[in-house]
Order: structure tokens, then sequence, then C-alpha cells
């Protein structure tokens, strides 16, 4: 029995800080714009307008779930759904803090701490172009199916390049274990430079980092959504929860890419004066809270570039992908390869 | 608790394959084959490969998939041009040439079970069996030959698959 | 015996879980009046220009079908990647091998112009 209540209670905490963290995301995203922008920002609803998500959630369930009549019903209530469940499922194996004891049983800070957690989150992502495919294409609109196609195409070619940094990653590392990979980072050089994998694979990081932003739709890369083109893009026929449902999408993605990043580059939870050996409730929480900040910091660099970039068109998009990241990755593959066989 | 999962793994595997053959709108036998290759990736699971679990999700629930949707989306057949229904005479081909293959997989996998007394699990696996550090051993040097080969068998598909599209580019 | 990846099927009932309830109760919430101008197509308030079942260039095509390829390489490269210290410089040839070839094959698809966008 106990042994079905920790993973479950493991569950429910990570579903709660992820879902509870998109509305803090949204209100911040605005804040932020406005800040960048030099104008106020949600502000009325509540003090410094922190209700304002609160009132949005409530005004989007309170709003007409329009199917439109020539939709195909069944994929288009299931493409939103598709759109924030294989984001959300990265979490499984992602270690939010190291592992503790409590009433003498080890506990790890993961839903399922899995030898090949790289593999399943090599699995989950290449399933998640599905929610926007089906989205484009079930919606029967023009704008939609190109947006979704442009989207579905897009996600797909940075794929590459982003798996490709990965593998640089698992060189360095030699284990498909992010908790040994996040362990392993948690030592330091000479006793002061953390050994993040930032330091060993900067090259790998810059395409990873990159290539995020491309997976996650966001600007510079947002061309599905590209509202002078498209309309809405992939959502355009979307309204009430369901649209709100593939917002959560594109935050719950941007929260899992961070925590990918923060993991495989950053140190995950490791922190300078958290010590990685011990199992104490205590330092198990201060390892979540540095993995929390970490995670913010990244979020935060997103909604950055987001209000400083223009977008990209098309064809410098795929140039990108194509032509400097897949190249520069496999190059960067064979370097850690020469010089770890060396 | 295995046999529950494979039994239930089996099930949607069963009726998904048989929703891939029957659908009449392509999208849907798509849709049908994503679940197929996810009740296909349990059962690998539970028989201790998770490497090649994560294989059928990433190139066949992922890459092969999407290309397939891709074409499906963009020839866009409208109703009327999916064409007829096949008629019977063509279904009792299909349908005996199905059971052919069949039959093809299950003798030889019924001849292993029985001369390897019965059946049932192996009574032990050996230490790290279908960890990726045992693949990537034996694949880059028993099967290193294989392995190359695979990269000309690549070159080939990409050369092949320019070559059909950039007719009408 | 319970799998030990039981907890990931677990987690991925729940998500899938939350994605139905949001949609039940959204459906049960919201007004519904049916109106064909509002179930229309939307093309921006103009009434609907021909149909969204049309063909379209044969790139995407061409991406998806690169991806492919080039997905089935990294999966090649996960393995090798774990292992490739105890393999050696043998290892090392073989997969710089593997990933000439391929590359001889990008080059191909770059100097055919089938990555140009215009």
């Amino acid at each position: 029995m106990y042994a079905f209540l920790i993973p479950l209670l493991k569950i429910v905490v990570v579903m709660a800080g992820l879902f509870g963290a998109v509305p803090v995301l949204v209100y911040f995203e605005r804040r932020i714009a406005a800040f960048i922008q030099d104008r106020l920002g949600p502000n009325r609803v509540g003090p410094m307008g922190l209700f304002q998500p609160l009132a949005d959630a409530i005004k989007m369930i309170f709003k007409e779930d329009i199917v439109p009549d020539h939709v195909d019903r069944v994929l288009y209530v299931l493409a939103p759904v598709l759109a924030f469940v294989p984001p959300a499922l990265a979490f499984a194996v992602i270690p939010f803090g190291h592992p503790i004891r409590l009433l003498g049983d080890r506990i790890d800070l993961a839903i399922a701490p899995a030898g090949m957690g790289v593999l399943f989150l090599l699995a989950v992502g290449s399933t998640s172009v599905y929610g926007i495919a089906f989205g484009g294409w079930a919606s029967n609109n023009k704008f939609s199916l190109l947006g979704g196609l442009r989207s579905s195409a897009q996600m797909i070619s940075y794929e590459i390049p982003l798996v490709l940094a990965l593998v640089a990653v698992l060189m360095t590392a030699g284990t498909l274990d992010l908790g040994r990979i996040v362990a392993q980072q948690a030592e330091f050089h000479l006793g002061i430079l953390p050994a993040w994998n930032l330091f060993h694979q900067p090259i790998a990081f810059l395409i990873f980092f990159i290539a995020a932003f491309a997976e996650t739709n966001r600007l510079p890369f947002d061309l599905p959504e590209c509202e002078p083109e498209l309309i809405g893009g992939y959502h355009t026929e979307y309204s009430s929860m369901k649209f709100a449902m593939f917002m959560m999408g594109e935050y719950v993605a941007m929260i899992s890419m961070s925590a990918l990043l923060v993991t495989f580059f950053l140190g995950g939870w490791s922190f300078p004066g958290i010590d990685p050996t011990s199992t104490a409730l205590l330092s198990g929480i201060a390892s979540v809270v540095a993995f929390a900040a970490k995670v913010a910091a990244v979020l935060f660099v997103f909604m950055w570039v987001r209000w400083t970039l223009p977008r990209f068109r098309y064809d410098q998009l795929m140039n990108l992908g194509w032509k400097v990241l897949i190249p520069l990755a496999l190059l960067n593959i064979m370097a850690t390869g020469v010089v770890g066989v060396a | 608790m295995d046999d529950l999962i494979f039994t239930a793994a089996s099930i949607v595997c069963f009726l998904s394959a048989l929703a891939v053959v029957t659908r009449k709108n392509p999208i849907y036998s798509a849709v049908s084959l994503i679940l197929f290759f996810g009740g296909l990736a349990v059962i690998f699971l539970l028989l201790r490969a998770p490497f090649v679990a994560g294989m059928q999700l990433i190139v066949y629930g992922g890459a092969i998939l999407v290309l397939f949707l891709f074409v499906i989306m963009l020839l866009n057949l409208r109703e009327e041009e999916l064409g007829k229904e096949k008629g019977g005479r063509f279904k009792a081909f299909a349908a005996v040439a199905a059971g052919a293959l069949a039959l093809l997989v299950i003798v030889p996998v019924m001849a292993a079970e029985t001369a390897r007394d019965g059946f049932g699990p192996l009574a032990s696996l050996p230490d790290g069996f279908g960890s990726v550090d045992h693949l990537g051993l034996a694949l880059f040097t028993q099967f290193a030959l294989p392995f190359e080969v695979t990269s000309v068998l690549l070159l080939a598909a990409i050369v092949g698959s320019v070559m059909l599209s950039k007719k009408h580019v | 015996m319970v799998p030990s990846f039981w907890p990931i099927l677990a987690y991925a009932g729940f998500l899938v879980g939350l994605g139905g309830a949001i949609l039940l109760i959204s459906h049960l919430l919201g007004p519904r009046r049916h109106q064909r101008a509002k179930h229309d197509t939307y093309e921006c308030g103009v009434a609907p220009v021909g149909t969204a079942r049309e063909r379209f260039p044969v790139r995407f095509y061409l991406v998806a079908i690169l991806f492919v390829l080039f997905d089935i390489e990294t999966v090649f490269l996960v393995p090798w990647a774990v292992t490739y210290r105890r393999l050696g410089v043998p290892g090392l040839i073989e997969m710089f091998s593997f990933i000439a070839v391929l590359g001889i094959g990008l080059y191909y698809v770059w100097r055919r112009g089938a990555l140009e966008w215009d």
C-alpha cells in the first residue's frame, strides 16, 4: 500500500506544480512584455494585477465551446489534449531534487527514476507534433492547415539538432539515467567551477537552446501562429477551454524544455552548498528550490527573447535548422568522440 | 500484473490494428496506427527490451507516422476521390494473404517454443539484458558490418526521395 | 509483480483524465447558441473561399522523409554515445564513416536545392 502511495503523491505534486505554474507564467509573461515595451500590463484585477490569470481562466471556462460545423469532430476534440499531454509527460523522468530519506525509505524525487530516462524523453518528444498537426487538419480551415503543416515541419526539423545536441551530452555522461546525469554535474572542477555540462558541451548547449525555442514554437520561431499571415495558425478555429488547452500546452512545453535544459546542462537540482550525497529532508527541499529557481531563470530568458527578437522568415528558419545546426551538431559529436577516445 | 498489462496491451494492439484496415478515412487509419505502436511499445517493455520499445515510439510512432500523416494531408483526398469499396473477391484474397503471412510467423515461433520445452518466460535473463550498454557493445563489434551497410541504405533512401520529389519542384 | 514503469502509465492516465475533465467542464458550463455564421469557417469575417482540402507543396513531404532518415541516424547514435569510450578507436571509425555517409546525403540534398524554401 505504502509503495503505491509515494509515486501517487509524487504525481500529484508534479501535476500541481506544473499546472499551477502555467497561470503564474502567463501573468509574468504579460508583465515582462509590458516592462520591456514600456507600458503597464495587467494591473487592475487584484493587487498588481495578480488575479488576472484567475479572471482569464474563469472567463475561458464560461465561454461558448464552439465546434464549427465543418470540422472533423473526433480529431478536433482530441487535438487540444494531445497538445499538452506529451510535454507534461516529460516530467515523469526529470529529477526535481536529490533523493531523500523519509521514514527510513529512500525516495527519488522523480515520478519514475528510469535507467533509460533519456530514451523515454525522446519517445515522448517525438509524439508532441501530433496535437498541432491534428488540430490544424481537423479544423478544416486553410489557415489552420497551413499553420499546422508549417509547425509540424518546423518541429521535426529542429528535433534532429535537439537530439544530436543531447547525444553529445550523453557522450560526456555515459549514461541514459537522468538522476546520474545530474549527480555527475553536482561535482566541482578545481573546487569552484561546477561540473555542469554547459562547460563540457558549450556548442551542444547553444544548439539545444536554439532548438528548444523552435520546438516550443516560441518567438523568434513562432511561425505556426504568425498572426499577420495565418490568423491564429492551427488554433484559429478553437475557442473556450480548447483554445486554453493549446495555450496551456505551449506553456507546459516551455516549462518542460526549460527543465530539460537545466537537467542536461545547468546541473539540475545541484547548487553550491547543497550536499548531493545528503538524504536529509531539508537538503532535499533546498535542492527542489534550486531546481525551480534555475527553471524560472531559463523561463525568464525565454520571455526576454520573445519580446526582443523579431520573427524569422520560414526559409531562414529551415536554413538555420538543416544547414547550420545539424552539421554543427554532427561536427560537435565527432569532436567530442575524438577528445573522449584520445 | 505483467499478464494483465500484456493482455490489455494486446487487446489495444489487436483492436487498433483492426481499425487501421477498416477505417475509410486514411487519417483515422493513421491515428489507429499510433495507438498500435503505443501498445506494441508496452509489450516490448514487458519483454525487458526498453531500447526496442523506445525505438518503436521514436522511429515508427514519431518519424514514420508523421511522414504518413504528411502524405495523407498533402494528398487531401476528398470523399469522392477515395474510390469505391473493393469487391468481395478482393477482400477474400486479402484475407487469404494475411492468413498466410500470419502462419509464416506463427509456425516458426511455435516450433522454437516447443523445442525449448514448452512455453513461458526464460528461466533467467543474462545480466544487463536489453540495456543500452549491451546493445551498443554488440551493435558496434559483432554487427558492425550490417550497421555500416545501413548507412548506405539510408543514403540511397535520401537520394531516392529527392529524385522523386524534385520532378515537380 | 508490478512492473517498475507503472507510475509513468499512472501519470499518463492522470494527464489524459485532466484533459477530459477540462473538456467536459467547459462543455457543461459554456452557453450554446448555434448560428450559421458563427459555426462557419473563419476567414477574417468574409465568406470562406474554396476549401481547406487542397494539395500542398511537396517540400513538406521531403522534410518529413529527411526527418525519418536522420531520426534513424540519431537512434543509432544513442547506444554509441554511452559506450564509445569502451569501443575505442574502432568504434570511432565505425561511427565516423556512418556519419560521413549520411553527411554525403545531406550535402547531396543541399546541392540539389531540396532545402531551399523560396
